[in-house]
C-alpha cells in the first residue's frame, strides 16, 4: 500500500497536469467587458443627486440615538493597541451596544466605533459554540449613503471568554453617512445586519489640520507635502509627485522599475514638564495615479497630547526594477553581471549548490533556481560586508545540482539616503 | 513592456481592466487548480473564477498591500467556490470521483484508501490538508483563506494526517 505522503503526491501530480480550459480567458474578458466601478461612482459624479435624494428620503427620519460618550469600550484587550488604546481606555468611543443572533445561536454584538476625519474604527465580538465557528464568519461590511466598504484589521479569540473580538478599520465615511449599517455573513450564507447612527459631531477632533506646502527634490523627483490630517487616532500626510521623465515610475515602469519613498515622522510633546521626541508609528503607505497625476499618501498613529512639534524626515528613496532574466550556470560560472548584481561563483558542495553573488551596499535582490527544470529548494543563505563595508557578499546554497542550472532574477532594489527633514508643525507658546 | 506584478496591481487598483486581467491570467492554472479543488467540474471552477474577477474589479481598491494580491485573490475564489456550492446544497469539497477513474491503471485500491479516509475527517481538516499537500500552499496562506489563525490551521493538519495515518495502520 502506499504511503499517505505518495498517494497526496500523486494526486497534486494529477492536478498540476490538469489543463486549463482554453476558453477561460475569453470568459474572465466577457465578465468584465461591460462592468463599471460600483464604489466612488455616486460620490464623484452625483454628488449634488445625492444630497437631494438624502435629504428627500432620510432627512426628516428620526432613528435612535445610539451614540453615547465616557465609558471604555470592555473586551479587546488582546486586540487593541497603539492610539486606539489610549483613546479607548479614556473612554473617547462612540458606545452602540447592539447585536444579533444568527440561526445557529452564534452572536454578534457590535461594541463601539472611534470616528476622525482619516478612518472609521469599528469594534465587535462574535460569540460562537467553537472558536472554529467563530472564525468562519467573514470581516464586516459598512454601508453608508452612497458610501460601502469591506474592513481590514485584525481579530482575536479569548478562550476564557469564548468570543472573537475584531477591530476593523475602514475609511471615513462622507458626512450624509451618519445611518451605517454593519453587515456580518456567516459560513452558511446568513447576514446579519445591525443599523446604527454615527454621530459625526462627535468624531474625535484633529490636533494638526492644515496645509503644509512643503517641497524636497530627491533623485529627480519632486515630491509636494500638501496637507496633514491628525487627530490622537490617526495621523494622514497626503501630496502630490513632480516625476518629470521618471513619471512612469510611478505610473506604470521605467525600464520596469518603480520607486518607494520611506519617510519618519516624529513628535515632539510635554510630559511631566520634559520635551519627549518620539518617533510615530506608520500604520501604511501608497501612491496612486489618474491621468499622470501621481498622488502619494501616509498613514501613522495619533498624536500625543500636549503636541509641540512634527518633523518628517525624508529618509530615503527605493527603486524596485523588474528584470525576469534566466542566467545559465553551472560550476565554471564566474563573475557574470547580471543589472546590479554580480554572480561571483558556483560550488557544488555535497551534493547541494553553492551560489556566492556580490551587490553594492544599496542593492538587494529577488533570484531562485532551476535544477533540471525543477525549482530547486533553498536551504540556507548568508551575507557579509566586504570591501570596507562598501558591498555585500551573499552565499546561498539550494538543494542538488545537475546539468541544466538557471538562475532566475525577478528583481533588483536599490535604496538611496536623504535624510533631509522639515518640521511641519511647532506649537506657538 | 512588461510590468511588474505591483505596478500591475496597483494599475488594477485604478480601474484598468487589462491589467488585472493580466494578473490573473499569468496564475490562471493556480486559480483553476484552486477553484476545481472546491467545485470538483470545470464549469463550476469557471464559473467561480469568472466570479472571482468581478468581485476583484469592484473591491481591488481597497487592497492596501500590493503584495498580498494573489492571496487575496485566492480568498475571494475560494469565498465564490463555496458560494457555488451552498447554491447545490453540497458543501463538501470535491470528491475526486474525476480523478479517482483515471486511476484504475495505477493502484486505484490504495488511492481510495487515504480519500475514503479524508471523508471521516471534518470537512475543516480535510480542507486544509488538501490545501497544504494538493496545492502546496504555505500556512499563512491557508489561514487567510480560512479565516482561521495560523495554529489552527496547524492543528487542523496535524490531527487530520494523524489520523489518516493511524487509519492506514502506519507509525506516527
Amino acid at each position: 500500500m502506499k504511503s499517505m505522503e505518495d498517494q497526496f503526491k500523486t494526486k497534486k501530480e494529477q492536478l498540476e497536469a490538469m489543463e486549463v480550459p482554453e476558453e477561460l480567458e475569453d470568459r474572465l474578458h466577457t465578465a468584465l467587458k461591460s462592468r463599471h466601478r460600483q464604489n466612488n461612482f455616486f460620490i464623484r459624479h452625483k454628488i449634488a443627486a445625492a444630497i437631494l435624494i438624502f435629504i428627500f428620503l432620510f432627512g426628516i427620519n428620526n432613528f435612535d440615538v445610539l451614540a453615547y460618550y465616557g465609558n471604555k469600550i470592555m473586551g479587546y484587550d488582546k486586540v487593541i493597541y497603539g492610539s486606539l488604546k489610549d483613546l479607548n481606555e479614556l473612554g473617547e468611543g462612540q458606545k452602540i451596544d447592539k447585536s444579533y443572533t444568527f440561526k445557529d445561536g452564534s452572536k454578534a454584538i457590535l461594541d463601539g466605533a472611534f470616528l476622525d476625519d482619516n478612518k472609521l474604527v469599528v469594534m465587535y465580538r462574535i460569540k460562537a459554540e467553537s472558536q472554529d465557528k467563530a472564525f468562519d464568519f467573514n470581516p464586516a461590511e459598512l454601508n453608508g449613503f452612497f458610501w460601502g466598504m469591506i474592513g481590514s484589521g485584525s481579530g482575536v479569540y479569548n478562550e476564557e471568554s469564548g468570543e472573537l473580538a475584531w477591530i476593523l478599520e475602514f475609511d471615513s465615511p462622507n458626512i450624509f453617512s451618519r445611518y451605517i449599517t454593519f453587515s456580518l455573513t456567516s459560513k452558511d450564507g446568513e447576514e446579519g445586519k445591525i443599523k446604527f447612527r454615527l454621530d459625526m459631531s462627535k468624531a474625535i477632533k484633529g490636533t494638526v489640520k492644515q496645509k503644509i506646502n512643503k517641497s524636497i527634490e530627491a533623485d529627480g523627483v519632486k515630491y509636494n507635502f500638501s496637507t496633514i490630517s491628525a487627530t490622537p487616532l490617526s495621523t494622514v500626510i497626503e501630496g502630490n509627485i513632480e516625476a518629470g521623465s521618471k513619471l512612469q515610475m510611478f505610473t506604470g515602469g521605467i525600464e520596469n522599475t518603480s520607486r518607494n519613498l520611506v519617510v519618519e515622522l516624529r513628535e515632539g510633546y510635554e510630559k511631566d514638564g520634559k520635551l519627549i521626541t518620539e518617533e510615530i508609528e506608520s500604520t501604511g503607505s501608497g501612491t496612486s495615479s489618474k491621468n499622470e497625476k501621481v498622488s502619494f499618501r501616509y498613514e501613522f498613529e495619533g498624536l500625543k497630547k500636549d503636541l509641540k512639534q512634527l518633523t518628517l524626515n525624508f529618509k530615503r528613496t527605493e527603486d524596485i526594477k523588474t528584470i525576469d532574466k534566466e542566467i545559465k550556470i553551472d560550476s565554471k560560472t564566474k563573475n557574470v553581471d547580471v543589472d546590479l548584481v554580480k554572480i561571483s561563483s558556483v560550488e557544488i558542495e555535497n551534493g547541494n549548490t553553492v551560489i556566492t553573488f556580490i551587490t553594492d551596499k544599496e542593492t538587494t535582490f529577488a533570484s531562485g533556481l532551476m535544477i533540471n527544470g525543477n525549482e530547486a529548494k533553498l536551504i540556507s543563505e548568508s551575507s557579509k560586508y566586504i570591501d570596507e563595508g562598501n558591498s555585500i557578499k551573499r552565499a546561498s546554497v539550494y538543494e542538488g545540482n545537475g546539468s541544466d542550472m538557471k538562475l532566475i532574477f525577478k528583481n533588483v532594489s536599490r535604496q538611496r539616503l536623504v535624510n533631509q527633514e522639515f518640521i511641519l508643525y511647532k506649537a506657538v507658546n | 513592456m512588461v510590468l511588474s506584478m505591483e505596478n500591475l496591481v496597483k494599475r488594477a487598483k485604478s480601474g484598468d481592466k487589462d491589467a488585472l486581467l493580466k494578473l490573473i491570467i499569468d496564475k490562471k492554472a493556480e486559480f483553476y487548480r484552486l477553484a476545481y479543488l472546491y467545485a470538483g467540474n470545470r464549469e463550476d471552477a469557471m464559473d467561480a473564477i469568472s466570479e472571482m474577477t468581478v468581485i476583484l474589479y469592484n473591491k481591488i481598491y481597497k487592497l492596501k498591500d500590493e503584495d498580498k494580491f494573489y492571496c487575496y485573490a485566492k480568498t475571494i475564489l475560494v469565498n465564490a467556490c463555496r458560494e457555488i456550492l451552498r447554491k447545490r446544497k453540497n458543501i463538501v469539497l470535491t470528491d475526486y470521483q474525476d480523478y479517482q477513474e483515471t486511476y484504475d491503471n495505477d493502484g486505484k485500491e490504495s488511492l481510495m484508501d487515504v480519500f475514503m479516509i479524508m471523508k471521516t475527517l471534518s470537512e475543516d481538516q480535510q480542507e486544509a490538508i488538501k490545501l497544504k499537500y494538493l496545492l502546496d500552499m504555505d500556512y499563512q496562506t491557508i489561514a487567510e483563506i480560512c479565516k482561521v489563525p495560523v495554529g489552527t490551521v496547524k492543528s487542523r493538519i496535524f490531527n487530520g494526517v494523524r489520523k489518516i495515518k493511524e487509519a492506514l495502520g502506519g507509525d506516527y
